[in-house]
Order: C-alpha cells, then structure tokens, then sequence
C-alpha cells in the first residue's frame, strides 16, 4: 500500500474526523463514469461525495487500493491527496 | 400558505462575500475554533471545493461553502425511497 | 375557409383534460376552432386513430449554433418538439463582443463538443453583436419556434472581458450587467441561465460561476421586472448542496417574484438519498409560494469507455482495475499474454462475462463501416463463439484499444423511481440537453421516451397528464405565452402521433455538421410514431421528411 504524505494536519480537537465508508460507480451528466464516495462526518451523519472519472481514479491510487470496496475506512485527507495527483487540466 | 419558520432544519452554509477566502470564512463563522482546525473543519465538510474543481481548492464567488457537517434529519419527506442517514454510525 | 384542418383525431389539448374525437381548425397560425368543426379549408389531415396534442416544448437545449445553419434543430422537431429553449448553463451566443468570440467557442465547444470548424466562418456568419441581432440572424430559418435564454457567463464576458473569470463584479459592472439584461430581456429572452459547475475549454470555471450572490440577485431583480426565468445547473450528486441551491433559489423566487428551475436533477442506485431529499426541499419551498421547478429528465443515463484510458467503469473489479492502471505497452501485454488474459477471463466471472460485459454495446470503433458496431458484446461474442469477456478483449485489440462501448441505463433508470418523480406535480419534465455532448451521446427522442416507457409500459403517467407535462405545464412556467394548448387563439403548434407506437428510435451516428470534414459526428435518434408536425400552422414534418417551412417563431417577443 502507498504511504501517502498528508497535505492536511489533523485537528486535535475535533475526533473522530471524516472517514470513508463505502463507494459506487456512478454515470455522469456527460457520459463518463463517476465515482461517489460514502462519507460518515465526525457526528455520524453518512453523505455522498461525488467525483470526476480521473479524481476517483487518483483517490484509489492514493488509497493503494485496487477495488472500490477498499476505500472504507480511508480518512477524508485522502480526498486532498487525490487531487493533487491529477493531472493538470489546462490544453 | 406555509410560513417560512416552518421550513425545516437545513445544514448551514453561506456564499462567499467579495474578497473572502476560505481562511476568512473559517475565521468569521468559526470564531471559537483555531484557525488551523477552524480550515481543517471547512476543508472536510467542503470537499466539492476541491474534487471538482480546477484549480482544487480555488474558492469562486457562487460556492456553497458549508459552516457545519451534514446535519441528521434534514428533508427526511419520504418520496420513493429512504433517507440515508447515521446508517453505520 | 380555414388554412388547415385536422380532421377526426383523438385529442390531447394539453390541458391535462380527458382527450376526445374531434377537429381542429387552424387560421393564419392560429387555433380557430377545436372540436366538431364544420366548413372547409386549404388542406385537410386525415387524424383518425391517431392523436393530436400541442407541440412539445424542450426547455433545456443547446441549440444555439445549431440554429444558425439549421432552423429545424433537427431531429429535435421530427420528435415533436415545436418550441426549444436555447441558451442555458450560461451560455448564450449573444450578446457578444467580437473580441469574445474566441473565448465563448471554447466553451461552447467543451460544453457541446462542437468542433471548432463549426465556428470559423464555415458553418455561418458572424453577423451580430447584440441579443437582437443573433435573433435577427436565426429569425429567417427557424422551422422551430425558440424562447431563448441569455447566458450569464456572455453577460459577464461583455461587461468584464477577461476578469470575468477572474474576479467579483464591481457595483458600477454589476449596474452593466443588469442593463445589458434589460436589453436581451426587451429583445425577446425568455430568462437568464447561469451554471454552478460548468467549464471552459481549459477545464477552468465559466464567468458564471465567480458570481457573488449579490451579483445574482441583482441580475435576478432584474428578471423580476420582466417576470422572466432564471435556470440554474446545479452541482451533480451533491445533495447537500442541492439543497442549498434551493433555498437559494426560493429567496431569488420570492424576493424577485420570478420562477426558476434547476437541471438536472437525477434518481440513482449510488445515491438513493438525492432525489427524496431535494424533492422533500422543493415541497416546502413550493408551498411556501417560491416557484423552484425541478427539471428531471426523461431517460436513463449511459457510460461510455474504451480501453484506451483508465476507467472507473472497471473499478469493482480489483484484476481488471489494476490492468487498466497499467501503462499502455504493459496494458497491452496483458491482454496478450496468455496467462495474464486468463486471470482477466477468469476474474470477469464464472459465466464468462456474460452478466457484467455481455451486455456492454460496441458504439464506436475508427473503421466507422464495421459491421460490429451497435452490437452488443454478447452477440459478438457468439457470432465468434467465445465469451463475452473474451470477444470484449479481441475487439479492442483489433481496433487498437480505439474501440468504445457504452453500458446502457446505468443510472435514473428504474423506472418505478423515475416514474412518480417524473408524475409529481412539483417536477418540471426536461433537461434533455439537445444539442450537447453531441459528440458522446444522443440527446433526442426524450419525449418518445416519455411515452414509451412512462405511459404505455408502467402506466405511472396518463397520455393527458403526460402531453400536459411538457405542452402546458412548460409553457406556464417559463411564461411562455399562447403555446402549449389546442385552444381558440392559441398558436398552431400541433403533433399528431401515433399513441401505440411513438417512441425514440436506436442511437445512430449522423455526419451532417457543416464545414467539418465528412460532416463531423453527431449521435442522434430519429423520431417513431411521429406522423405529423406543424407549427405555427405549417406543416414543417410529415410522413417522415421535413418540409420546406420556416413558420418558427421567437416565442416570448
């Protein structure tokens, strides 16, 4: 599994953080497939965070995983990682 | 006709004001936090900021910038399915 | 002496009322007479055994350039369609400065994936500046009738240039703003259309979205005084922010006495919670006396993907994931190496792939005359009697990994969801987008796909309460006035369908763009079961050809 670096510091004073609980594909407004991530916030509420195609795949790198069903228990910095793994979106 | 009191509890959020950054608006609507925890608290209940955006993390002025976490509850009207919340807490 | 009747239809007048056999008379554009009606005119239409409704209005497309060359925007009337709101997600192609023209087109094309040769002089004229003008220039060619939004990201670009997407607006170009509004809203715009998540070609946010609220609600007072509509698109599967985009939405409504309606919003099995949520907001919001229209469209959403790139599509699959991350010589030797491929084969499942990829169809490979293509992966694979997975496989080495399948109906696809979302009083049928992703997908045939599925096969919605879901009810909420009924005085928009049979047709690949190389792509959907279209009293589509009629009219004006 990859050792990532964090970009974000966690805060002492609120435990537990954001932490993933699941994950699904999704289809997109455009036609490309999107990944929806399963977050359960520090007061125990569940949302879904939505990404583009290239940021889900970077999120699974980050994660060192190799399957969506892998993500659980991966906390919220992960996300922050991710985006900085993708690649720059300028033509 | 319903009166507006009678909306029900919606998390809250605001809309950035010219000029604000997310470090302004940890400072102002979170004033009993460090700054640090106060930008690491926005930074997880805001993550559209940052995975659908380019540059990540680049505040615009018509962002929906959340000042707390999801709240339990909220809009839980049935209408073809089941509200998801606190499932696996 | 009428121009036209139509004689012995069953008819549908958009009211939501029960339909009836009868007439309807049509004179100088106009719906003269509906019922038993007696006298003669210039031509009579045989409708027994069909029905006769008002023309489909489509409020969410991109027909913008379109029109420039092609009035009909087609196949968009062949379905039904007599009115079409161009303009949305902030982008109209007025009023605009010249020197803008460079940076509109980029996001024109990122939006529409209209290539750029449509845009250099080829396809059509530059002949305007102003909102008045653009209309000058489609006036004379439409076949459809259009109620067109202005773009707040043109708005922004006209008075900002490049800060637009740069900064907050200043009190002295928000007052620009507002008064360039005005004009385009005096010209004949049917609203203003502004977009939370849209891009330009650079993947960089449009002006619209570096709006502050202030900004919004002064353009939105503006509206108020018109009366007029403000669309919004808000952020995809994010319901939270939905929600917010609501309350939003509701206190510009309330505060300004505008109606506003946001699209897209979809039903899906990833997240079940959005849709209940939001509609849970809108019933409040609605009853509080905002007006805050839900746009749902009617079809399933579809994934595409080629092996080309790395796609979630493979992400469940841990063997299949981690190939796919593989760089592309690597990649390649996998799928060719003999044991490697029978790792692949085997982690696709005991029955040979057959229930996660059979069904998978091949849309696209470069040899555009393959036989192959809109063959499902199943039928592939046992015309050369191999598995799914391994005739998936061969396929895409044979065409370099350039082959690309779509997986159908993957999400806002169950209908007993889609259905009562789609009943619901407080949602407004659309989003259908035509015009754009032309590239990616077919944004056609919504409306026969309303019926198809919706009113013939689940039944969830009536033909009367269908036809008054995008005639009337669309008319009424976008203030669009005299359309959208078969009624004396109103205009002569009329469909006659066959209710057995109408339907979209398959996804077919047209080369038709103007000005690009063998005619560019485009995928489209021809109409089923639609007979006969008229509009403003001309018949513009019939018996499966479109005539010579220029009858559309800007419809707010």
């Amino acid at each position: 599994m990859a050792t990532p670096s964090l970009v974000a510091q966690p805060a002492p004073t609120r435990m537990p953080e954001p932490v993933i609980v699941g994950a699904s594909i999704a289809g997109g407004h455009d036609g490309a497939a999107e990944l929806i991530v399963q977050v359960r916030f520090e007061n125990g509420v569940v949302r879904d965070v939505a990404m583009e195609n290239d940021t889900g795949l970077a999120l699974m790198s980050v994660c060192g995983v190799h399957s969506i069903e892998e993500l659980a228990g991966q906390p919220w910095q992960r996300f922050l990682e991710a985006v900085g793994q993708v690649p720059a979106k300028s033509s | 006709m319903t009166q507006p009191e009678q909306l029900s509890r919606q998390r809250r959020f605001v809309a950035p004001k010219p000029g604000d950054t997310l470090e302004l608006i940890a400072e102002r609507e979170l004033p009993e936090m460090s700054v640090a925890d106060a930008m690491a608290a926005l930074q997880g209940w805001n993550l559209h900021i940052f995975l659908m955006r380019n540059p990540p993390g680049m505040l615009t002025g018509s962002d929906v910038v959340f000042v707390e976490p999801p709240v339990e509850g909220d809009g839980n009207t049935v209408f073809g399915g089941s509200a998801r919340a606190n499932s696996d807490a | 002496m009428f121009d036209v009747i139509i004689r012995g239809g069953s008819i549908v007048d958009g009211s939501g009322a029960p339909s009836f056999i009868g007439d309807v008379a049509i004179k100088d554009g106009r719906i003269a007479e509906v019922g038993k009606v007696d006298g003669a005119a210039a031509r009579e239409i045989n409708a027994a055994g069909r029905v006769v409704a008002p023309g489909f209005i489509d409020p969410h497309t991109h027909f913008d350039a379109q029109l420039l060359w092609d009035g009909a925007a087609k196949p968009a009337l062949e379905h039904g369609i007599t009115t079409i709101v161009p303009g949305n997600c902030s982008l109209s192609l007025a009023p605009l400065k010249v020197e803008h023209r460079e940076a509109l087109t980029g996001m024109f094309r990122q939006i529409e994936e209209l290539p750029p040769e449509v845009f250099d002089g080829s396809a059509f004229d530059w002949t305007w500046e102003s909102f008045d003008d653009y209309l000058k220039a489609i006036r004379e060619g439409l076949s459809v009738n259009v109620a067109p939004l202005v773009g707040h990201s043109v708005i922004r670009l006209w008075v900002m240039g490049d800060a637009a997407q740069q900064r907050a607006a200043n009190p002295q170009e928000i007052q620009g703003m507002c008064e360039l509004l005005r004009e385009c809203l005096q010209a004949g715009a049917v609203g203003l259309s502004t977009s939370y998540v849209d891009v330009d070609q650079n993947l960089y946010p449009v002006p619209s979205r570096w709006a502050h609220f202030e900004e919004l609600d002064a353009l939105a007072a503006v509206l108020g005084e018109y009366g007029r509509v403000l669309q919004v698109v808000p952020e995809f599967y994010a319901t939270d922010i939905t929600l917010a985009r609501v309350d939003q939405l509701a206190e510009l409504s309330l505060k300004h006495d505008i109606p506003t309606t946001f699209s897209p919003l979809f039903d899906n099995a990833a997240t079940p919670d959005n849709v209940p949520r939001v509609m849970a907001r809108v019933h409040e919001q609605m009853a509080r006396g905002a007006r805050v229209w839900p746009q749902v469209q009617t079809r399933p959403i579809d994934i595409s993907f080629s092996f080309e790139l790395p796609s979630l599509f493979f992400a469940a699959n841990p063997t299949w994931y981690t190939v796919m991350r593989l760089p592309y010589a690597e990649r390649t030797t996998a799928f060719t190496d003999p044991d490697q491929r029978a790792k692949l084969v085997a982690a696709a499942g005991p029955d040979g792939g057959a229930s996660w990829l059979g069904s998978l169809i091949l849309r696209h490979v470069p040899d555009a005359a393959s036989k192959l293509v809109g063959q499902s992966v199943a039928q592939i694979a046992s015309e050369r009697g191999v598995s799914p997975v391994e005739a998936l496989i061969d396929v895409s080495l044979e065409h370099d990994f350039k082959a690309h399948f779509l997986a159908e109906s993957v999400g806002h696809d169950v209908n007993s969801r889609v259905g009562p979302l789609l009943a619901d009083d407080n949602v407004h049928i659309g989003a259908s987008d035509g015009g754009a992703h032309i590239a990616s997908f077919s944004t056609y045939g919504d409306t026969g796909y309303l019926f198809s599925e919706f009113v013939r096969a689940t039944g969830e919605l009536s033909l009367e309460h269908a036809v008054r879901k995008i005639t009337s009810d669309t008319a009424r909420i976008w203030g669009i006035p005299e359309r959208g009924e078969l009624a004396p005085g109103f205009a002569a928009d009329v469909v006659i369908f066959d209710a057995d049979t109408i339907a979209r047709g398959p996804e077919r690949m047209a080369h038709d763009l103007p000005g690009v190389a063998e005619g560019g792509l485009r995928y489209v959907r021809d109409s089923v079961g639609v007979e006969t279209v008229l509009v403003n009293g001309a018949v513009a589509f019939e018996s499966g050809a479109y005539t010579d009629a220029h009858s559309g009219q800007v419809a707010v004006a």
